[in-house]
């Protein structure tokens, strides 16, 4: 049951990507909200979940995008997993270690990326990523994990536990 | 954990690894046909993106209306007159039209092909800041394929990129991918109409001879040489000229007519049967 609820959190995460933050002029740029899920969920459940999580997320991303199919699920299962690890290691209950968290997966996420695209042959508009996204897209990833953090850390608790229940009711 | 599993465990990352660099490899191409894993997802979404989408146009367009109560009055007026001076416009155009029509028959000119238009949804945007693609409800159970051109009331919105049955994504034509057959207004010279590979929002205008002549000021339409583009249609006005090293030739930066950040609904041209 999870596994399922996990599924439609990306589903969801994907069409409000592609319609609300798309379609409103007050973001300059679109915030990476799957980026931002990968990022706290790995934070919060650990390296393997976020490998698995990532994946998913970053393959739903990519048959939306249509180009590159398989980069961002290897990227944000990477992103996932890093961050997981690290989670291990550092005290999560509070605003700072998740706000860095996302920052620096941004910046990794989009280093990945264009190192990717540049792998395959493709061009990477490095000045238009410098100039115009990385900045804005740093500080609505931030907003974003610090409205969202908390929120889920309750829901990822309330999920697992309907998930025993289940579980043992079968 | 077992020497035999560890073994495993490596040859299916390997196997997934090389899976994956396959794909990225097929699909950093342009390529004729979705996947059907893609198709799927992209039908099976496109309910709930085009409720999305009409939420928060709903929502922005009555918080956009709360601000501007004001100057809607005044704005109507300016309408009504602007209405007034179209119409009149109208009708002068279809006596040249019909005029135009006559004279070509006499000098036994090949017709010109005729499009319908199909009244598109936007209902999604390209979900990464990389690539500067929409999707509309519009597929191929409407008739509409690849390479298709794609109009707003302004001018050129771009190109239909991929299909799936009940959706289409539309390359615009201020990605860095987009190639469209462009022409001088006023003199007819051609060129190749890019997007800006740095996205700043403008197009690049590229001779396609030595020859071509251009102004600031100057506006751009669309060449009509290719199958899916009719002549005549409006792209853009040139901004600025910046010649190339040794001045042999130029690149021109074209304003798009269209403002690409506020598409709600968009035409996509069919050809008519002959």
């Amino acid at each position: 049951m999870a596994a399922l609820i996990f599924t439609v959190i990306i589903i969801l995460a994907l069409v409000v990507q592609t319609t609300i933050f798309t379609a409103w002029p007050l973001f300059v740029v679109v915030p990476d909200l799957i980026l931002v899920l990968v990022v706290l969920f790995s934070l919060i459940n650990g390296p393997g979940f976020g490998a698995k999580f990532g994946f998913l997320a970053g393959l739903g991303l990519d048959l939306f995008v249509g180009e590159m199919i398989g980069l961002h699920a290897l990227t944000k299962m990477v992103i996932g997993a890093a961050v997981g690890l690290l989670a291990l290691r550092f005290y999560k209950e509070n605003y700072i270690v998740p706000l860095i968290s996302v920052l620096v997966a941004t910046l990794a996420d989009q280093l990945l990326y264009g190192l990717g695209m540049a792998f395959f042959g493709v061009a990477v508009p490095v000045r238009y990523l410098l100039e115009q996204v990385l900045l804005p897209l740093l500080l609505y990833n931030g907003i974003l994990s610090l409205l969202l953090y908390v929120r889920l850390y309750y829901f990822n608790k309330r999920v697992f536990y309907w998930d025993e229940i289940f579980r043992r009711s079968r | 954990m077992s020497r035999k599993v560890r073994r495993l465990r490596v040859i299916v990352i390997l196997i997934m690894v090389v899976a994956i660099a396959g794909s990225i490899h097929f699909t950093s191409r342009s390529r004729p046909q979705l996947t059907t894993a893609e198709q799927a997802i992209r039908d099976l979404m496109s309910p709930l993106q085009t409720l999305f989408m009409r939420i928060s146009q709903t929502v922005h367009a009555f918080l956009n209306s709360l601000g501007q109560i004001g100057s809607l009055q005044q704005e109507n007026a300016r309408l009504k007159a602007e209405v007034l001076e179209l119409e009149r416009q109208l009708y002068e155009m279809a006596e040249y039209k019909r005029e135009n029509e006559w004279l070509r028959e006499a000098l036994e000119f090949k017709k010109q092909e005729s499009y319908q238009m199909l009244v598109c949804e936007v209902i999604g945007r390209s979900p990464t800041n990389l690539f500067n693609t929409i999707t509309i409800n519009r597929g191929s159970n409407n008739g509409v394929t690849q390479g298709m051109a794609v109009m707003s009331g302004n001018g050129v919105v771009g190109t239909v990129q991929s299909v799936t049955a009940t959706t289409a994504t539309v390359i615009l034509a201020t990605d860095a991918r987009s190639a469209i057959g462009g022409m001088v207004q006023h003199s007819g010279d051609l060129v190749l109409v890019e997007g800006d590979p740095e996205y700043s929002g403008m197009l690049l205008a590229k001779p396609l001879s030595k020859d071509v002549q251009l102004q600031v000021g100057d506006v751009m339409v669309t060449s009509g040489l290719s199958q899916y583009f009719p002549k005549g249609l409006p792209i853009g006005k040139v901004v600025e000229i910046v010649p190339s090293r040794y001045h042999l030739s130029f690149t021109a930066y074209i304003q798009p007519f269209v403002d690409f950040s506020r598409l709600e609904y968009v035409f996509i041209l069919l050809r008519e049967p002959k």
